[in-house]
């Protein structure tokens, strides 16, 4: 008796919890010439790929014809890949991607591709597809950017462009970790005198980056480092919260990339040297979608540009996200 | 002996429930969701969800072997991905290479996890997640952490083929290990061995039963399974990736749970593995199809493997 009581009991569990995901949905079928997007997102847990999906919710509300639905991929291509085809059964008009490989998916979306679905690239741009657009700003140019402002504060700093520096890449073999180190790395090469002490992945994340610093400072004694770069706002958090925590805040100049929030704290605190407004590209991602589904050309790389934030502009600037 | 009588009804009873109650639940979602979207009984949206089980599906029958004995196998994922990794890296030299690459490696990783734990007596879960890392670490060393793209095309039929055009070659290769390691658990001494280890170690050493050897096999078994699984996914992304397999054992654990494979070791069935990885499957389908957003459904899922558990432990205390 209790195990049809449980059983039962499981059965109305699922049916209240699908319920209550089935009446969001309600929304969306009630016209008939209804648009539908697609976005799949390899994950949903950093401030940037949140602030793109609402940026790209917010802007599809304005039309009452258009609905996107949404799935995200836990950070795992796996699982981004059945997302998509989930996606394709209900029917879309369009995708939109948001990956930091697209290796995995590639060969998913060729069948996109051929089933005549057009997609696009946005956040993060990514080659080799016939992605009809790739929406983002552009990573290896910031990269540029960098590397050169790293040669102006250290020739301020030691008379001369020379000094000890560290930088924080994200996951190894990701393509905008990659860029971001490997734009400002290009730069540096010119420069003899500029050491590349370390250069350790902090895998985006503040706890990673907090450790990984730890142990840098633990090796290289106090003088002996000129300037961090850490290619995201986390772990330039992360590595302030380690000099803080080694009591050596303010020996050497930290800079960021992303532009979040805590970041432009940190600057106004004087705390942080400088960041990159690193924008998610949702509002202009979906206005590159309406085009293509209106039948407008688009340009193949829609680049959106970056701005460097500091201490004589913080508090003038709105974050990234 | 009415007291023998009553366990052994209970116990009648328990297996009852442990072999139709989850079938119970998995046409209670089924018809669920067909009622909720009409999308989800589209021939093309089921076999689409047959595509999407079966890589996890195989790994999880690995894992179902290693559960019985009691043990776990949290090095599943990272040896699917450095089989993944393997296939396209060999590439280069032939077919046989890349296809037969993957298996070796991932017999012999799961051998050496086997024979750890057996011989230097260690806790299965301490070694494999050592073995995680090591594995981990391994792929991000030969792939030097980039993708490596490109499986060789004559191997590409067997997670991209489609059989008369419409059924996922991965569903028949799923479809088939079931019923092999089925039968083997079910008709060979060596499947038998395998439920007693698990039930109790000691009786079975007693009783004459190699109890190390067949431990050994058993990992041994779920790395070349896991292995195997690289290969189909590899061919079906047509890349190999360090870290493909990430998260997976998790959910091979889950399907075994939800199937009514017990931690414990001894009971459970490669059927209800199967019926376990459908419910979670069609689920999550059913989840991306009415768009619930991404937290809500981790929430569902967790929900789900907690809720067969107690089920399950409800069934344990009355036939213990």
């Amino acid at each position: 008796m209790k195990k049809i009581i449980s059983i039962l009991l499981m059965c109305v569990l699922i049916l209240s919890m699908v319920g209550c995901g089935g009446s969001q949905d309600s929304s969306s079928d009630t016209e008939e010439e209804q648009i539908v997007i697609g976005l799949s997102q390899e994950g949903l847990d950093h401030p940037f790929m949140v602030t793109q999906r609402e940026q790209i919710m917010d802007a599809a509300s304005k039309y009452p014809n258009v609905s996107v639905i949404a799935t995200d991929g836990q950070n795992s291509v796996v699982k981004q890949v059945a997302g998509i085809e989930d996606m394709l059964s209900q029917g879309i008009d369009l995708l939109m991607v948001q990956a930091s490989k697209a290796e995995g998916l590639k060969q998913k979306l060729t069948e996109v591709h051929e089933q005549g679905i057009p997609f696009m690239f946005v956040g993060k741009p990514i080659s080799g597809t016939e992605a009809v657009t790739m929406v983002s700003m552009d990573n290896l140019d910031l990269g540029h950017t960098i590397g050169e402002y790293i040669v102006e504060v250290l020739t301020d700093r030691n008379g001369a462009p020379k000094g000890n520096i560290v930088m924080l890449e994200g996951i190894p073999g990701d393509q905008t970790s990659e860029d971001r180190i490997g734009g400002a790395k290009e730069i540096l090469a010119d420069y003899p005198d500029i050491k590349i002490i370390a250069q350790v992945a902090g895998e985006y994340r503040r706890p990673e980056a907090f450790n990984v610093m730890q142990d840098i400072l633990q090796a290289n004694p106090e003088g002996t480092i000129d300037f961090v770069y850490a290619c995201n706002g986390e772990m330039a958090l992360g590595v302030i919260q380690a000099l803080k925590d080694a009591g050596r805040l303010g020996e050497m100049p930290v800079v960021g990339l992303d532009g979040q929030k805590e970041e432009l704290d940190a600057i106004k605190a004087g705390e942080l040297m400088a960041t990159w407004l690193y924008k998610p590209a949702g509002y202009e991602g979906f206005d590159a979608a309406m085009k293509i589904l209106n039948g407008e050309e688009v340009e193949e790389f829609i680049i959106i540009p970056g701005q460097r934030i500091d201490a004589e502009n913080v508090d003038v600037s709105e974050p990234a996200f | 002996m009415e007291e023998i009588n009553n366990k052994k009804n209970s116990m009648h009873l328990g297996t009852y429930f442990e072999k139709y109650g989850m079938l119970l639940l998995l046409l209670v979602l089924f018809v669920i969701c067909s009622l909720i979207t009409p999308v989800f009984l589209k021939p093309g949206n089921l076999l689409n969800i047959a595509r999407q089980i079966s890589i996890i599906g195989i790994v999880s029958i690995g894992m179902t072997l290693v559960i019985l004995t009691g043990g776990i196998d949290l090095s599943v994922g990272p040896i699917l991905a450095c089989g993944a990794l393997l296939v396209a890296g060999l590439k280069e030299y032939g077919i046989v290479a890349a296809f037969v690459g993957p298996l070796i490696f991932g017999l012999c990783a799961g051998l050496l996890n086997g024979t750890v734990i057996t011989k230097f007596k260690v806790q299965p879960f301490i070694v494999t997640l050592g073995a995680m890392s090591i594995y981990t670490g391994l792929g991000l060393t030969y792939s030097k952490g980039h993708p490596i793209i490109g499986t060789p095309e004559m191997l590409r039929f067997i997670g991209q083929g489609k059989v008369f055009g419409v059924i996922p070659f991965q569903a028949i290769l799923f479809i088939s290990v079931a019923i092999i390691i089925a039968i083997i658990l079910k008709y060979t001494p060596f499947g038998r061995y395998t439920y007693a280890i698990g039930g109790n170690p000691e009786a079975s050493k007693l009783s004459g039963i190699n109890v190390d050897r067949v431990t050994i096999y058993i990992y041994g078994l779920s790395g070349l399974l896991a292995g195997f699984a690289g290969i189909i996914m590899a061919t079906h992304l047509n890349v190999g990736e360090a870290r493909l397999g990430t998260g997976m054992e998790m959910d091979a654990i889950a399907a075994a749970v939800i199937g009514g494979t017990s931690l414990k070791g001894g009971s459970g069935t490669i059927f209800g593995t199967v019926i376990g990885i459908l419910v979670i499957g069609i689920l999550s389908n059913l989840l991306n199809l009415i768009n619930v957003p991404s937290y809500a459904q981790m929430i569902f899922k967790g929900l789900i493997i907690v809720v067969a558990t107690v089920l399950q432990g409800l069934h344990d205390k009355k036939s213990v």
